[in-house]
């Protein structure tokens, strides 16, 4: 048995004992590297779900949503979903949890053993920017194809960056049902020293403006950073906020600039680092290099790290009469 | 969309002495509004260069305020609030000083120099210490001229 039978399994059982009304999971997206978030209401639709290494989607933005519009329906009864989960969906959902967003008992986590997922500008790169019309993994090897071409290339070069520090993938902080089939593909694990973090503060503050610049200059402003993300659930963005506009419209850079520095400092303390704005953007620019420093920043200075436990609270909604002091201006 | 190739204007502040920077100070009604009061009822002199933005609380600033005035032309911002253990709602300057601290660093690592941000804790009773405190804020921004970061010539993408 695969895993993805092994998941269609679990599914269909939650499903047809009633311990869940929906299972939020993986199908076949339009292209071939893509998959698309499903929704399955019934036990016989569960042929849908699929699992493979491009489910990059963060699925517990859905997780969330759905259970905001059922909880909007009056007296109805609540709605409890199963969640198919790799290791970020778990550690979103535990932020969600914390800050309230999501209780435990709405939802069944179907934990499942990931062991990476493809980064498709790496693959793209991989193909010469040529159209992939079949991507096939099996074992260490990934097999692009299409017009008349096909290339073999080594699995642990196109993963995604976030995955290759992600340690323990099979270990997740919540779970509920087991996938018990594995991959027999093991991914390479590479200590995260944070070290580009380190690399790009030795810059002088005018290369770092002008490598921040150069990187958002490309940015289209397309919102998908935003809304792939499970950690941006504001029913109002400041972005779209009309009193007071906070910013103009269109893809002037000032206005590009200013949305993604309030975009990521709103992601300070809770970025689980899923990677899920990176592979939205269709621009492909590295998203993850500015997220990462807040997440540097909270290790290094309040050794804290998002994704772990549920009990505890944000880190910005509480504080401690010890913090750091540091950075405060004395006026002598 | 084209690249920026435009070379780094050269910084007008060397070339006219005479420039001086426009600051964007946050002040808490309860500690640093009251200071910069007494400040000046006191008759201390401190440079003319803020501009002051009165808040309930420190605990009340966005890091989109403060990223919002050096995207509209500050060329420094100082957010200023009652000392730790003195807010008038209890714990809103400790809440605002975990934001702040990730605001600095975050500003300083895309390119915004540290000196163009203050953060400080001025009470009620501490003209003195205010007078100084912009003083030392305007050297520090002096030191680095004018924000051009979001300016329409260092932003045009034509």
């Amino acid at each position: 048995m695969s895993i993805e039978q092994n998941i269609r399994e679990i599914s269909r059982k939650l499903l047809s004992d009633g311990v869940v009304d929906l299972i939020i999971g993986y199908g076949q997206g339009t292209l071939p590297y893509a998959t698309t978030p499903v929704f399955i209401r019934n036990a016989d639709d569960v042929e849908q779900l699929i699992w493979n290494p491009c489910c990059t989607n963060n699925l517990a933005l859905y997780v969330r949503r759905e259970l905001e519009q059922a909880n909007k329906k009056k007296d109805a009864r609540p709605l409890k979903i199963g969640v198919v989960t790799k290791k970020c969906d778990a550690k979103a959902m535990v932020e969600l949890i914390r800050e309230n967003q999501l209780k435990r008992e709405s939802i069944v986590v179907i934990a499942v053993p990931c062991s990476g997922m493809l980064d498709k500008a790496k693959l793209h790169k991989r193909a010469g920017d040529r159209e992939l019309l079949r991507v096939e993994v099996s074992g260490s090897e990934v097999i692009l194809a299409g017009r008349g071409f096909e290339i073999k290339v080594n699995r642990d070069e196109v993963l995604r960056d976030n995955c290759l520090v992600c340690k323990d993938p099979e270990s997740l902080p919540i779970a509920d049902e087991i996938v018990v089939e594995k991959d027999d593909y093991k991914k390479p694990y590479v200590e995260d020293d944070f070290s580009d973090v380190k690399e790009h503060e030795k810059l002088s503050p005018q290369e770092r403006w002008a490598v921040f610049r150069a990187e958002f200059e490309n940015c289209i402003r397309c919102y998908a950073c935003r809304n792939a993300c499970p950690m941006c659930y504001c029913s109002e963005c400041f972005a779209e906020c009309s009193q007071p506009r906070w910013l103009g419209g269109s893809v002037e850079l000032k206005d590009v600039l200013f949305f993604q520095i309030v975009r990521v400092l709103h992601q300070a303390g809770r970025c689980v680092d899923c990677g899920a704005c990176a592979a939205a953007c269709p621009m492909d620019l590295d998203i993850r290099k500015y997220t990462r420093k807040l997440n540097y920043d909270a290790l290094n200075i309040f050794r804290f790290e998002t994704g772990v436990s549920p009990d505890d609270k944000p880190l910005l909604a509480t504080f401690s009469i010890d913090d750091t002091q540091e950075f405060i201006t004395e006026p002598e | 969309m084209k690249q920026n190739n435009k070379p780094e204007k050269e910084k007008t502040h060397k070339a006219n002495p005479d420039w001086e920077p426009r600051i964007v100070a946050f002040l808490c009604n309860w500690c640093s509004y009251a200071g910069a009061d007494l400040a000046g009822i006191s008759r201390l002199q401190y440079p003319p260069n803020v501009r002051i933005i009165r808040v309930p609380c420190s605990g009340r600033i966005n890091p989109l305020f403060v990223v919002k005035a050096l995207a509209d032309g500050a060329d420094g911002v100082l957010v200023s609030g009652c000392h730790p253990g003195d807010c008038h709602y209890i714990s809103g300057n400790y809440s605002a000083r975990r934001k702040f601290v990730f605001l600095k660093h975050f500003l300083d690592y895309i390119g915004i120099e540290p000196e163009r941000t203050h953060f400080a804790w001025v009470s009620a009773s501490e003209g003195e210490r205010f007078a100084k405190l912009i003083a030392k804020v305007v050297r520090e921004v002096k030191k680095v001229g004018p924000a051009t970061h979001f300016k329409q010539d260092n932003c045009d993408v034509n």
